[in-house]
């Protein structure tokens, strides 16, 4: 059989090209596509949202002001083991155990917990000046903690003291 | 007839591709719109977790002026930013001559706009000295007020 007797077939050439002209060709906007694709998966930085304290930075304070509240000293320091000792005014001074695994509460309640009974033993308010004091080898970390955990008993009035 | 039969085979087995390219696009906008691209600020570093108090908030503020303190890749030292501005220690003769750079670029940077939000970014694993040079650079630039950045949940 003759390819000129099939209806399909078209020699007309100048035809067959006009028909192609239509033709959108996908592959190259395919391959752009998945390039794309692979660039964000490969790019994109998965980590969760950061949350902020919100903190007082020191201003000078007048000598009038100073006698008027007499702060409350938190003192915080970092121990080479990498544990924390905290001592609240005159007490004692004590150690924050690390938390050992996940259902265990934050270690540094007890810090709340101390400090609001020696809050309420000297009869303080929650406007009452605290004074946080970290030494210079104190880990930022452990500050930041233990502002958390004044933060959590309400207490706004919170000055970070510069070490020495 | 053959033809004909050749012809049609090979036209059965072309893919349908646009479906999948539906997914594709989705896939894309997708990404693109959960994404939240990284400021050039926002400096890759660990900072505390586990800090029941910390307030996650629903939009990120781009005006916020972010100050930060990241350790050098030895861990050996640590260099600050103020936005993207980065000042090194070791650049400085003095401490005093940091300190007064870092303050003035902070001055700058917060004037544009009253009660101005401060993020200070600092890592966990340095050392309060090491942070309070920030601190003290913040309060001579006349910042009282500043967010401390900390996770809400442990991290580990």
């Amino acid at each position: 059989m003759s390819l000129h007797t099939l209806k399909s077939y078209h020699p007309n050439r100048t035809h067959r090209k006009e028909r192609r002209r239509f033709e959108i060709k996908m592959t190259p906007m395919i391959d752009v596509v998945f390039l794309l694709l692979i660039f964000f998966l490969l790019t994109a930085n998965f980590r969760s949202k950061e949350g902020f304290l919100p903190a007082e930075l020191p201003q000078q304070v007048t000598r009038a002001e100073q006698l008027e509240f007499v702060p409350l000293d938190v003192q915080v320091d970092s121990k080479p083991d990498g544990s924390c000792h905290v001592q609240i005014g005159q007490t004692e001074a004590f150690a924050i155990q690390l938390k050992t695994d996940e259902t265990q509460r934050s270690e540094f309640d007890i810090l709340s917990q101390r400090l609001k009974s020696v809050l309420d033993e000297q009869g303080r308010g929650l406007m009452d000046p605290i004074k946080l004091i970290p030494t210079a080898r104190t880990k930022w970390d452990h500050v930041v903690k233990a502002y958390d955990a004044i933060w959590q008993l309400d207490l706004k009035n919170i000055t970070f003291v510069l070490a020495e | 007839m053959k033809i004909n039969s050749i012809l049609k085979t090979h036209s059965d087995s072309q893919f349908n591709m646009t479906a999948m390219i539906d997914v594709v696009f989705l896939l894309i906008i997708f990404f693109m719109l959960i994404c939240q691209f990284i400021v050039q600020e926002n400096f890759t570093l660990a900072i505390p977790d586990d800090c029941v108090n910390a307030v996650v908030p629903d939009n990120q503020d781009q005006n916020a002026v972010t100050v930060s303190v990241i350790p050098t890749e030895n861990n050996e030292d640590v260099f600050y930013a103020v936005r993207s501005s980065q000042f090194l220690p070791k650049n400085y003769d003095s401490q005093t001559l940091l300190l007064e750079d870092m303050s003035n670029e902070i001055s700058v940077q917060t004037s544009r706009k009253e009660n101005q939000l401060v993020h200070l970014r600092a890592d966990k694993d340095l050392t309060y000295k090491q942070v309070q040079l920030a601190l003290q650079a913040l309060s001579a630039g006349g910042i009282q007020k500043v967010q401390l950045a900390a996770f809400k949940n442990d991290q580990e």
